[in-house]
């Protein structure tokens, strides 16, 4: 007997059953894809990890408020560098409060070519390698080497050979980038020439001021020269840069230098030991009358050297002047920079200039004349910051003058430029000049939490025996021991 | 809710009457232990800047024990019912299709967390040898549980749909594997030469499941994968509900 199978549903309802579970899971994917754009659009992110991951500091949120343009942020890095995961970790705070950032990680021992491409786009030399991460919008690129994130200390390099990495520097680091990026038409930076000054585009390894330049220029600012050869400086001069000049100023452009100063002009002058061993420039005369006596002596610090010739200084001692505020677990190398007096302003001003040291030698300091005679003693500033405020002169408002005078130029030059904290100190002052607070202050270095575990080979032994074989061992037994219960 | 508690014990008993469970614990267990004697070798040697819950997300042994454990885990919810016979009692029983379905879900799920439990006895462990103990964070510990509980949930409810599919444990298995697979080459971004740009690199960080969970284990909360998940979750149990549903009518 042939028996036909028969079925529970008719074809027609089993058409309509599988229709239905069709229907309704093509409904689930449109709501499961409509949750998910609108999470996407609509979130919220917060840390609960608590110290172990701050949050970004208010200046940088308000950098990031302002971004209102694509950022390609392109983070060139050996992905084991010790400094990636901060950097990583920073940049993924930014992104969360910026949708503009864009960052793309290339790393350049894995991928040659992708680095190589990266390279091309931002006309980067074949020379110029190393790990660093590149902010990029419009036509408009700044870069933050990996070399400037960290602070280390060297206490432990002559003992232990080690030199431990101390405190991440990046959110200072990428805000200013940033703001670099946003900020309007960059403004102009006149270095002073024609008595023998260092020179912004000069790539001597110990006079050339051209790596400075680079700094100044991915600050956003335009380097020029200038030779006073007119009565005046340029209108559009934001701040003049006199370094270390080796002949005389004539009274004429001491005059000139001194009224664009007292019209609201920014000044940072710098002078080196070895000017003592010339006639004074001018400049130290008029210096005088904003309240700085600029010794004609050095400084040396017993406790680094015993000799009293010139030599290498390293400064850590600062003040809290929003200059070196941020700088403060940091330490500058100088050579014999020219020590720093104050004084009573030169002339009965109504409106008197505030002196305020910005960096000093430990208590250990001794000025050092070019006679070898110790003028001076104890904790000697080799830098100062100026500052008058505005007034109002015949009824016009002018604004303020700031002035920062440092006893050494040699620190910015082009070989010492990237030691220690240097460029930290030439960037935070050009941008206290330049009145841009926004990147002063607020986004000190973070400190980094270095964590190691100390076991013995015993220790390590026991550890090893408890995680392999004790607690899973344990569990399995147990598990066997119940199944051989309900089996026998 | 009473019948749902029940089938709920009845997949735990399933798990853990048997020898299953515990295998499946103790080999989690040898393989998160593994992982942990990898991680205090390093730290013996070098120190890191990295606590310790993100040391251990980032290695390989975590996306294999989640890999391999899911697959394992729920290959026998419906498949092992079928070919054990007792598939039809169970739907003949006066139960709705979603309270089995979420039972099933709850018995991998509570296994799949007693799995990972001891890993904060683990991290207590490592801790106890650190100059600092802020090395092991309790909120950045809780944070990862709520990645992992998240993470697994999409990977469990994928073996489920898998085993509802399936009529064979071992096909199951398969399935959930390459599905878990899948999601998880997804998310390796940072593999690619050139990352996808437009839309499509928009679509692969949001799914990037190796992001979401290292932002998970440094505390990093954030809605976005959070509702993914959970909508991953969701997704999966209908789609299984309607399977289940759809081997019921047919």
């Amino acid at each position: 007997m042939n028996k036909e199978p028969q079925l529970s549903f008719s074809n027609a309802q089993r058409w309509r059953i599988g229709a239905n579970v069709l229907v309704s899971i093509l409904a689930a994917v449109v709501v499961l894809v409509a949750v998910n754009i609108l999470s996407a659009r609509h979130y919220r992110t917060w840390d609960v990890a608590g110290g172990s991951d701050p949050s970004l500091a208010p200046l940088t949120l308000r950098v990031l408020g302002a971004v209102t343009n694509r950022v390609e942020v392109t983070v060139l890095f050996d992905r084991r560098s010790p400094t990636f995961s901060s950097v990583s970790r920073l940049l993924e705070r930014m992104v969360r409060r910026s949708a503009w950032l864009q960052v793309e990680y290339v790393d350049y021992i894995r991928f040659p070519a992708r680095a190589e491409k990266v390279r091309a786009d931002l006309n980067l030399l074949p020379s110029d390698t190393g790990d660093r991460v590149i902010f990029h919008s419009k036509d408009r690129t700044r870069v933050v080497y990996a070399r400037d994130l960290s602070e280390y200390d060297y206490s432990q390099m002559l003992t232990q050979r080690t030199i431990r990495r101390i405190a991440f520097k990046g959110e200072q680091l990428f805000a200013s980038a940033l703001f670099g990026l946003i900020d309007a038409d960059p403004v102009t930076v006149y270095c002073l020439q024609g008595h023998g000054e260092q020179d912004p585009e000069d790539t001597d390894d110990q006079m050339g001021f051209s790596n400075l330049k680079n700094s100044l220029e991915e600050l956003n600012l335009k380097v020029k020269t200038l030779v006073l050869d007119s009565n005046t400086i340029p209108a559009d001069c934001r701040l003049l840069v006199v370094a270390n000049p080796t002949s005389p100023l004539s009274s004429a452009e001491v005059a000139i230098i001194q009224n664009y100063l007292s019209r609201g002009g920014r000044m940072l002058a710098q002078f080196t030991f070895s000017s003592l061993f010339r006639p004074p420039t001018g400049l130290e005369a008029m210096l005088e009358n904003w309240g700085v006596r600029v010794g004609r002596n050095y400084l040396v610090d017993r406790a680094q050297n015993d000799s009293d010739e010139p030599g290498v200084s390293i400064l850590g001692e600062f003040s809290d002047h929003p200059i070196v505020k941020p700088l403060r677990r940091s330490r500058l190398y100088m050579v014999a920079p020219r020590s720093m007096e104050l004084i009573a302003a030169g002339s009965a001003d109504t409106n008197p200039p505030k002196v305020t040291p910005l960096l000093f030698t430990g208590e250990g300091g001794v000025a050092v004349s070019p006679r070898k005679e110790h003028e001076r003693q104890g904790r000697l500033p080799a830098a100062v910051a100026i500052e008058r405020p505005g007034g109002v002169l015949a009824g016009v408002g002018l604004p303020g003058t700031r002035i920062v005078v440092v006893g050494d130029s040699l620190f910015l030059g082009n070989k010492l430029i990237d030691q220690l904290a240097n460029s930290d100190f030439a960037r935070l002052s050009v941008n206290w000049l330049l009145d841009r607070d926004l990147l002063l202050g607020g986004i000190g270095p973070q400190a980094i939490r270095e964590f190691t575990l100390t076991l013995t080979q015993a220790q390590m032994r026991s550890v090893r025996w408890l995680f392999l074989g004790v607690i899973p061992g344990s569990v399995f037994l147990f598990g066997g021991w119940i199944w051989y219960r309900r089996r026998f | 809710m009473q019948a749902y508690l029940v089938l709920v014990r009845r997949e735990l008993g399933a798990y853990f009457v048997s020898i299953t469970g515990y295998l499946l614990v103790s080999m989690v267990l040898f393989l998160v232990g593994l992982s942990f004697v990898d991680i205090l070798g390093k730290l013996n040697v070098e120190p890191t800047d990295a606590p310790i819950t993100e040391q251990f997300f980032v290695t390989v042994y975590f996306w294999m024990i989640l890999l391999l454990t899911a697959p394992v885990m729920t290959m026998r919810t419906f498949a092992f019912e079928r070919s054990a016979g007792t598939y039809e009692a169970l739907m003949t029983s006066p139960v709705n299709d979603w309270q089995v379905v979420l039972a099933k879900f709850t018995g991998s799920q509570l296994v799949y967390l007693i799995a990972w439990l001891p890993l904060a006895f683990y991290l207590v462990v490592v801790s106890q040898f650190s100059n600092d103990a802020s090395i092991l964070n309790i909120r950045t510990l809780a944070s990862t549980f709520g990645g992992l509980l998240l993470i697994g949930s999409v990977f469990i409810s994928m073996g489920c749909l898998a085993s509802a599919l399936a009529r064979s444990q071992v096909i199951a298995a398969v399935v959930t594997y390459g599905l878990g697979l899948g999601l998880f080459l997804l998310s390796l971004r940072s593999l690619m030469e050139t990352p996808a740009e437009g839309w499509t690199g928009d679509l692969l960080q949001y799914v990037s499941m190796t992001e979401h969970m290292e932002a998970f284990a440094r505390g990093a909360m954030d809605t976005r994968p959070m509702v993914l998940y959970a909508s991953l979750t969701v997704f999966f149990l209908f789609l299984t509900t309607r399977i289940v549903e759809f081997r019921r009518w047919k």
